[in-house]
């Protein structure tokens, strides 16, 4: 247990280091809470979209019962990011790891910005939390919405520890590279 | 518990971890803040502009990206579906449009010579891949395609400094066809050319039929890619009426080139000599949709529809042979006018 935090605690100094460098994910994350919020008229308090020291982002916003505005506030940012950070990393990473095509720029900078949003895309532990508080634990909530919610809720928490793994990188570059092949064999 | 273990917990106690998010205000009265309105900083708005036209901008360009992908990624897919050629050009034309890259450069090659495509490897190796660094593996299959290719050039070479039957000013100094044979004869000897695209060539300066199988049966062993190989064998085994082989090797061709007029108008020639009418001038129909000009298609067609009683298109196809002056001669005419069988136009009477 104490490697595993000592792990844990070295990783977070690094992990902020990649975060920093993935700045543009972590402003589509929080405005992602931030639109679902708006979607699902919950009022908001605080807003951080960025900044450099920990936590580099948050959205604060009230409390609710309702099982469906949790979710998709708490998921809102993995189907966001992951839908935007695929479009915009598709052609770029084609082109500039197959075709070569790094003396183009702008893919450069279309491969960095669509690897940044993808590897926000998961909820963070602190979302998995509100889902557990507000779904799972709450009584007024029934039993079908918990049902539905558990598998997801413990997918952000393998999420969250996978990050310390690498496993937000890794999602990122399977998007960029598996993506393209299922899209060929589609269409 | 460290003083990174304290802050931790302290976060975690606030309702946000380090790369943590979401936090729901349990009591509104407590945060004493008011709720703020979906109002973006001009910062954040401007990047969200940025992404925003970005994503416009890839949404646009992802369904070329992915056709272009898809072209590098199903060729083998499409040699496998008989579309050979397509495969090969619409790689060699993306390989044109990133000429830097070696992945895409290296399949091309690799797919030129396992189909026959020399000339397309040889402009490859020379154009995109000559100095660029590769893979150990990569850089083992480039070398023995090189010396592949070299011996094809010489062999090349070679001929064409004494083959006067391709060109077609062939004046009166160029040696006789006798003179040509020897000499091929004698380049088959030398190691350092290709002999697979000699004993091609040798099989067009022969007339015996016997030995322009035998030339191109060689031929076929050292090299059955070769371009036009497979056709040329299928039309001389059926004009010695070996009509089996002659099938396979239709087939064969017709399988890596579903498209291939040749091969298409070879194997129409064998079902009309079999008999099987119908699928003659199936084959047949198809050449002449994907090639209504060349000579020789336009005259199988006519001979499948005459065969085919369809006198009218028959009718039809003589007219537009005689509009590019083009007539029916020969054999061909005495097909026409019932004084020769379909067998004993498409296959030739031999002398045991």
């Amino acid at each position: 247990m104490r490697v595993f935090k000592e792990l844990k605690a070295l990783s977070s100094g690094f992990g902020l280091i990649v975060t920093t460098l993935t700045f543009p994910g972590v402003i589509v994350h929080e405005l992602a809470h931030q639109l679902m919020c708006h979607i699902c008229k919950l009022k908001v308090y605080a807003v951080r979209y960025f900044y450099p020291i920990a936590p580099c982002g948050y959205v604060i916003h009230e409390a609710t019962d309702d099982p469906r505005k949790l979710f998709l506030v708490a998921t809102g940012p993995f189907f966001i990011n992951s839908g935007l950070g695929a479009i915009v990393v598709l052609p770029a990473i084609t082109r500039v790891m197959l075709f070569s095509d790094s003396h183009n720029p702008l893919m450069l900078v279309l491969a960095w910005l669509g690897i940044s949003i993808l590897m926000h895309a998961f909820p963070s532990k602190a979302d998995a939390k509100t889902m557990m508080q507000g779904i799972l634990k709450n009584k007024k909530v029934g039993i079908v919405p918990k049902l539905l919610t558990a598998p997801v809720v413990g997918l952000i928490y393998l999420g969250a520890i996978g990050s310390v793994y690498w496993l937000d990188l890794i999602y990122a570059v399977a998007v960029a590279r598996i993506l393209p092949d299922l899209l060929v064999r589609l269409f | 518990m460290n003083d990174r273990e304290e802050q931790e917990d302290k976060r975690e106690g606030e309702g946000l971890d380090e790369l943590g998010e979401l936090v729901i205000a349990e009591d509104e009265e407590e945060l004493e803040q008011e709720p703020i309105p979906f109002r973006l900083p001009p910062k954040i708005a401007l990047f969200l502009v940025a992404v925003v036209g970005l994503t416009l901008y890839c949404s646009i360009q992802l369904p070329k990206t992915m056709k272009e992908y898809k072209v590098y990624k199903q060729a083998e897919a499409l040699i496998e579906k008989g579309e050979t050629s397509a495969a090969i050009s619409n790689l060699d034309e993306l390989s044109n449009k990133y000429p830097d890259s070696t992945d895409l450069s290296m399949k091309l090659l690799r797919l030129s010579m396992q189909e026959g495509y020399y000339s397309i490897a040889v402009s490859t190796i020379n154009d995109r891949l000559y100095g660029q660094k590769l893979f150990a593996v990569d850089h083992e299959r480039f070398t023995g395609y090189i010396e592949q290719l070299e011996r094809h050039l010489n062999a090349q070479a070679a001929v064409s400094g004494f083959f006067p039957f391709a060109d077609d000013q062939a004046n009166d100094e160029a040696p006789s066809r006798d003179e040509v044979k020897a000499q091929i004869y004698q380049l088959l000897d030398q190691s350092d050319m290709d002999q697979a695209y000699l004993y091609y060539v040798l099989s067009g300066v022969e007339e015996d039929l016997d030995t322009i199988l035998w030339a191109l049966q060689e031929s076929y062993e050292l090299d059955p890619e070769l371009a036009g190989l497979r056709v040329k064998l299928s039309v001389i085994c059926r004009r010695m009426d070996r009509l089996e082989e002659a099938s396979q090797y239709a087939e064969e061709a017709l399988r890596k080139e579903r498209r291939d007029v040749e091969a298409l108008r070879a194997m129409s020639t064998i079902k009309l000599a079999t008999g099987d009418l119908s699928e003659g001038l199936r084959y047949s129909e198809e050449a002449y949709r994907l090639n209504p000009d060349a000579e020789n298609v336009l005259s199988t067609y006519a001979v499948a529809l005459y065969a085919n009683g369809e006198y009218e298109m028959f009718r039809s196809i003589l007219d537009d042979m005689a509009n590019k002056g083009e007539s029916p001669e020969g054999n061909l005419r005495r097909y026409f006018n019932g004084d020769m069988s379909l067998q004993d136009y498409y296959i030739e009477k031999r002398m045991n």
